[in-house]
């Protein structure tokens, strides 16, 4: 399960910064054109942001994955090292059960709107509506093997609560 | 209401990722009183990441990563001691005009607190001054970072508002500035009656224009980017792009110190840090709409005018809001659901939304350096080992410029229109 999860993480990484590469030269290319040739690529705008939302929804999800997600952990400090380890059990399950339930909810809204057109690529909305199953789906998914990671090391007798803590790895230099 | 307000202080108290507690806290609202709107969910979601102008965050912390990647740190602080190091207290003078340099590049308080702090804390110790005073000093500066153009704050709240960026980043020149000035005025004070210690470094022009000649490179970059967007050049997204490329150019030319790795790093970086971002703006965006639909904001400026404050005691009023929300609420969700609720009474009382905006992102700052969610105090522990608390008792004097300039603005809100109204008006 950590080689699959490992993996899983290494994959959609490669995956969002192409993605993120991409959006930048179009971007450059974008203002290049419109200085230089005095010209624009048609739909460039929208599929600069249809890459942003999939890097985004994937970015999501692999963050659940390293537990980097911005918290408060007054009270998981104040906890003793077992009760934490049980405490970011209960933490994984939440986070798992509203994108289970984000997604499950997508697919009625996407049925629903789906097929309207966008205004300058002509596709349909579902093209970049799917990025919110795709992104809670594997959110989800992060947090069974992330809770089946976990309780491998509860068996092996690790009850450090920096393994499973939502924000002990990566620490967030956002603002 | 009270199910969703009760339900988010619950989540965010089990150590449920903000994002998800404001998505968890909806869940239970529409448990609780509609669960036929359920379908809104996934649909507000993609609303709070569909913006074009968003894609600016992404990119700009990408330039200040590349920056950071490319060695600019020890030049900054190299250029500053030059400065300001002969002075008492040479290297807390140093470590404040870095920040306000570094502010200009990375537009982000954590990552300045990082990058400065990793280099002069422990230099600091070193030289004798007290560990609270150096990992303070740092924690209160970096605050300059969001108020100082560019700002992921300030494009944050530009959207929101439905602003403009070019007006806001030029709002917050002059109190960023204020910011820095006032925390070197202090430092000086402790410093001397502290008797800390001065730099051995000479003052000279012919040296001081040629290291200023040295690191134009890295000067011209905040200058670049709020000129291309002031002068209708380019949008932000447009700037924040030319600017990861004038960054590429400048480690991989310049510098020469970026390499493959650290490009890719600063990659994987830059995307986890900004989709972490996005996602509390996209569940953000779910819980606005809840306000919205309860009537919230209407009812809450309703309530205000019957006090009938006057703009400046309800300036005041929203600064000790902000102040107080800024302790307990990271930095983008409070301007996603603050800037909602508070900015069309401010309008209907006669204020500037660039005045409000700029209120907001000092006040938040702040709040970014105070417990229980200080994020820059969090970095800090990191970097110097201390507890937070101790950070956060000796960043306290420092802050108090922060504070007075908050003051200063109410009082004489020119210091933050006068410069938009005079280059985009």
């Amino acid at each position: 399960m950590k080689r699959f999860h490992a993996k899983l993480t290494c994959f959609l990484e490669g995956l969002i910064c192409i993605s993120f590469l991409s959006l930048f030269v179009m971007v450059i290319l974008l203002v290049g054109l419109r200085y230089i040739f005095n010209s624009s690529i048609s739909g460039a705008n929208e599929i600069i942001t249809i890459l942003f939302i999939y890097t985004t929804a994937i970015g999501s999800a692999i963050a659940v994955g390293k537990r980097s997600h911005i918290s408060i952990n007054i009270l998981e400090d104040k906890l003793s090292q077992g009760s934490a380890k049980y405490l970011a059990k209960l933490q994984l399950a939440l986070v798992g059960l509203i994108n289970f339930i984000i997604a499950w909810f997508s697919f009625t809204w996407i049925s629903q709107t789906g097929d309207n057109l966008m205004p300058t690529l002509g596709a349909t909305r579902s093209v970049v509506q799917i990025s919110i199953p795709l992104g809670c789906g594997l959110a989800a998914l992060y947090c069974i093997t992330s809770a089946i990671v976990g309780l491998d090391k509860i068996k092996d007798g690790d009850l450090n609560p920096a393994n499973s803590n939502f924000n002990s790895r990566d620490q967030d230099h956002s603002k | 209401m009270i199910i969703l307000l009760l339900s988010l202080l619950l989540f965010l108290l089990l150590g449920v990722p903000i994002a998800y507690s404001l998505g968890l806290s909806a869940l239970c609202y529409f448990l609780a009183h509609e669960p036929g709107l359920m379908v809104v969910m996934p649909q507000q979601l993609m609303a709070g990441m569909d913006s074009y102008a968003l894609i600016a965050l992404p990119l700009f912390i990408f330039m200040g990563q590349l920056m950071n990647a490319s060695g600019i740190t020890g030049r900054l602080i190299d250029y500053c001691m030059l400065i300001v190091g002969r002075f008492r207290g040479g290297l807390g003078l140093v470590n404040i005009s870095s920040s306000m340099l570094f502010g200009g590049i990375s537009g982000s308080s954590t990552s300045d607190t990082a990058s400065i702090g990793s280099i002069l804390i422990p230099e600091m110790k070193r030289r004798g001054y007290p560990n609270q005073f150096a990992a303070g000093l740092t924690v209160a500066s970096s605050t300059m970072g969001m108020i100082i153009p560019p700002s992921i704050p300030m494009v944050l709240f530009a959207i929101t508002a439905q602003e403009s960026v070019g007006k806001l980043f030029l709002g917050g020149v002059i109190p960023g500035l204020m910011v820095g000035v006032f925390q070197i005025v202090f430092t000086l004070w402790i410093s001397t009656k502290r008797n800390y210690p001065q730099e051995n470094t000479k003052f000279e022009l012919s040296i001081f224009l040629k290291e200023t000649f040295r690191s134009s490179y890295i000067l011209l970059l905040p200058i670049f980017v709020v000129g291309t967007v002031v002068l209708g050049i380019a949008t932000a997204t447009e700037s924040a792009g030319l600017g990861v490329f004038y960054a590429i150019a400048t480690g991989c030319i310049l510098t020469r110190k970026l390499t493959l790795e650290k490009f890719i790093n600063a990659l994987r970086y830059s995307i986890l840090t900004s989709a972490k971002i996005m996602i509390i703006i996209a569940f953000s965006k779910l819980f606005i709409w809840i306000l919205a639909y309860e009537r919230l904001p209407d009812d809450l400026a309703y309530s205000v005018e019957s006090f009938d404050l006057s703009l400046f005691w309800l300036m005041l009023l929203m600064i000790l809001i902000i102040l107080l929300a800024g302790t307990f609420i990271d930095v983008s969700p409070a301007i996603l659901l603050l800037t909602p609720i508070f900015l069309p009474i401010i309008i209907s009382a006669g204020g500037s939304p660039i005045l409000f905006g700029v209120v907001l992102v000092i006040g938040l700052a702040v709040g970014a350096c105070t417990p229980p969610v200080g994020n820059c105090l969090n970095v800090c522990s990191a970097v110097s080992g201390l507890r937070i608390g101790i950070i956060f008792r000796g960043a306290l004097p420092f802050l108090a410029a922060n504070v007075l300039t908050l003051l200063l603005i109410v009082i004489f809100p020119s210091l933050v229109l006068w410069l938009p109204s005079l280059l985009m008006d």
